[in-house]
């Protein structure tokens, strides 16, 4: 009896003493700043973001396509713009496959707006063979007929500047400005394809380290300001940032100072990536000092 | 609309961008999905602290005998500049462009390649009446704007280096949204002679060591001289004939009174805040005690009477509390009492000696010197008590006085080995230490509220 409780006792405290040794020497935890930061990515996140890529190519199409009517295309343009304009619905309701069904819709108003303002302004013209003409485009449309069917009265490009009550849409615009009409629809993701947390903390970290708080302000100064920053899809800043809240005080304008010139500085923020675009092209960074310390 | 952006994380629903959206297209507009455009909101609530590089090129003088004096004006605001621990200037020799006109704005792109984040410009001008006058422009590099307003000074030709003190001021406290301290004197104690026959005069220079005036012929012993906030008076303490008396001194006229009529001796004064009190130590026997006197009708108010030694009162900036130094623990320690007297609070319970106190313009912070075996640091601690931090250590520091913005430090050290004390700067960071330039040893100073 006795002797079993040795060998239950040696065989226990050798368990004991092999455990001290082997977990001493053990690897410590590596150091926390050395951590990664992970973010997990679900097929649901992934099959989103693909969604929303499929919807892109159509929008970045229309787009050119609405700058271009500078140029002189005449009365074509009618059908762009009348494919533009549904594009939108089609597009914010996100599942409607887009540049089939608007053809069908616009041939009503086409054929009405030309029946009355080309009327007041040259008499001699019939509004009936515009309707005609437009209809005809539809139909066929072959650029190199148009010419050929004008008459020397006819000015089209005039007529087509009538018809185009796109106005608001046809800024011309070139580069990434190009893009920022896009954002009626979310032009390169789907509404739920999430900017990850990962990429806001590296925004965050980045500014932090690029903010020089003003000397004046420390942790119980009280004062905040929020600036809005716009980016262009390449993480540069698409514009100054600009003051859109703040506390009044006498160090406001120094604060607000030192957070756009970090905004500058640091620009471009590549960690923001291009198909979560549409999430952080308009950012609002509020710079507080209540955690400096002093 | 700003106060949508002003409230909680995820109150941004309706953004201005959205309230636009919605009017254009309309309720064919079915945008879903919360994040689509509810915009990101990030709290930056940490930084990083770095030095603004800034690029002062020559003021530009307004005609050729102005030269000179725009050159002085430039190298003095570069100097402050630089000094102050906040700014690098950067070296004038990486100036791609050269600024000749004052009035154009200057090519932002030639600055940012030199990394400069602000630049200065400005004119130097001889009026014809005979007066000097000082234009600059502060510029944000990178967001290619001015800063603020530009501003023009006038004043006579021999107060130019003070047109580059308030200009140094006014740059300061766009950039660092504090108020300057270069537009400022500091009074102090200047010593010559070997350590035996030590001469103190009392002396008075600009917070950079130039325009140094001596106050008294040094045939007396001089102490603890102080500023007072409003006026050009100065008080301090004097052996004469005796007995180590409180004086007044007018800066403007040069004449000086002694402070009441006491028996005995009277040291440690300072002024209230708005200049109208002294308050100050009497020698009681072998206790002394902490009176204030009103200057205009010499009214005296006792405001301690313990058997223990009560020494350098200092006022709050609000003039509603006194710090003083007490021994009434044993030790000499720092206590705060009401400034019509009553009872005191201890604040300091570190181990060491605790002395002369002196509470921040700012009232953030009470200055002292810690006295440990055999050491004296310069430290700072909250008026509660709370918070102390030492800013310096060595083998002999003392008398620290504010900056009229709460921000420096100056006191005095002796090193080791040195056969005399210099005047010193600190940040109440405890970074950027710096010897202020005096014509020989000096001790005690005091820093004067802003001239301007």
């Amino acid at each position: 009896m006795r002797s079993e409780w040795i060998i239950s006792g040696c065989g226990h405290v050798a368990i004991f003493v092999a455990g001290l040794v082997t977990l001493a020497s053990s690897k410590p935890i590596p150091d926390l700043a050395n951590f990664v930061p992970v973010s997990i990515v679900t097929d649901t996140d992934i099959s989103r973001a693909a969604l929303g890529q499929k919807n892109a190519p159509n929008q970045n199409k229309a787009n050119p396509l609405a700058d271009k009517v500078d140029v002189e295309k005449q009365v074509e343009q009618a059908a762009p713009k009348a494919a533009a304009k549904p594009e939108i619905k089609t597009d914010a309701a996100q599942q409607k496959p887009q540049p089939k069904q608007p053809e069908a819709k616009p041939d009503p108003k086409v054929t009405e707006k030309p029946a009355e303002k080309p009327e007041k302004k040259e008499p001699q013209f019939k509004p009936d063979r515009i309707a005609d003409l437009l209809k005809k485009e539809e139909k066929q449309k072959p650029r190199e007929e148009k010419p050929a069917q004008q008459s020397p009265k006819y000015n089209a490009s005039e007529i087509a500047h009538l018809l185009d009550h796109r106005d608001p849409r046809r800024e011309l615009a070139s580069g990434s400005r190009l893009n920022q009409e896009a954002n009626l629809g979310a032009p390169n993701a789907a509404p739920d394809a999430k900017l990850s947390q990962t990429e806001i903390d590296a925004l965050r970290q980045r500014i932090r380290e690029c903010w020089s708080p003003p000397p004046g302000v420390d942790h119980d100064s009280n004062v905040y300001v929020e600036l809005r920053v716009l980016f262009r899809e390449d993480g540069s800043l698409a514009q100054p940032p600009v003051i859109v809240a703040g506390s009044a005080s006498p160090l406001g304008p120094a604060l607000a100072e030192s957070g756009k010139r970090a905004l500058l500085q640091c620009q471009p923020f590549t960690m923001l990536k291009p198909e979560h675009y549409a999430q952080w092209r308009d950012i609002t960074v509020n710079f507080n000092p209540r955690d400096l310390s002093n | 609309m700003s106060r949508i952006f002003t409230s909680g994380n995820h109150r941004s629903v309706l953004t201005r961008r959205r309230a636009l959206a919605l009017t254009a297209c309309g309720a064919a507009l079915t945008l879903g999905g919360r994040g689509t455009l509810g915009s990101v909101r990030l709290d930056i609530t940490e930084g990083n602290f770095q030095p603004m590089p800034i690029a002062i090129p020559e003021l530009i003088p307004g005609s050729a005998a102005d030269t000179d004096t725009a050159h002085g004006v430039t190298q003095i605001i570069t100097a402050n500049l630089q000094r102050s621990g906040l700014f690098v200037p950067i070296d004038p020799s990486a100036f791609i462009e050269k600024i000749t006109n004052f009035d154009t704005v200057p090519n932002f792109n030639s600055w940012r390649t030199i990394n400069a984040q602000a630049l200065i410009t400005g004119r130097v001008t001889r009026q014809s009446d005979g007066r000097l006058k000082a234009e600059f422009r502060l510029w944000d590099v990178l967001a290619g704007q001015q800063l603020g307003n530009g501003q023009q000074y006038l004043t006579t030709p021999e107060n130019w280096r003070r047109l580059a003190h308030i200009i140094s001021d006014a740059v300061y406290q766009r950039i660092t949204g504090d108020k300057g301290y270069f537009d400022t004197r500091v009074v102090f104690v200047d010593e010559t002679g070997p350590k035996e026959r030590r001469v103190k005069r009392l002396a008075i220079m600009d917070q950079d060591g130039a325009n140094v005036q001596y106050l008294t012929r040094g045939d007396e012993l001089v102490l603890t001289p102080r500023f007072s906030p409003s006026t050009q008076v100065i008080t301090y303490m004097a052996y004469g004939q005796g007995d180590p008396r409180v004086y007044l001194f007018n800066l403007t006229s040069g004449a000086r009174e002694i402070v009441g009529n006491f028996p005995g001796m009277s040291f440690a004064p300072r002024f209230s805040p708005d200049g109208q009190r002294v308050v100050m130590s009497l020698q009681q026997g072998s206790n002394a005690n902490i009176f204030v006197m009103e200057l205009s009708s010499t009214n005296t108010t006792r405001l301690t009477n313990t058997p223990a030694i009560d020494t350098s009162p200092c006022f709050s900036p609000d003039g509603a509390k006194i710090c003083f130094a007490s021994d009434r623990g044993g030790q000499p320690q720092i206590y705060v009492m009401p400034a019509a007297g009553g009872p005191a609070q201890r604040i300091s319970f570190g181990e060491g000696i605790y002395s002369t106190p002196v509470w921040s313009p700012r009232g953030d912070y009470i200055a002292f010197t810690k006295q440990t075996a055999n050491t004296f640091a310069i430290g700072v601690m909250k008026p509660d008590g709370t918070g102390e931090r030492i800013l310096t250590e060595g083998f002999h520091n003392e008398g620290p006085t504010f900056a009229p913005n709460g921000r420096v430090i100056m006191y005095f050290s002796d090193q080791i080995g040195s056969p005399g004390p210099s005047l010193y700067t600190i940040d109440i960071s405890g970074r950027n230490q710096q010897r202020v330039p005096t014509p020989s040893f000096a001790s005690d100073p005091a820093w004067s509220p802003l001239l301007s």
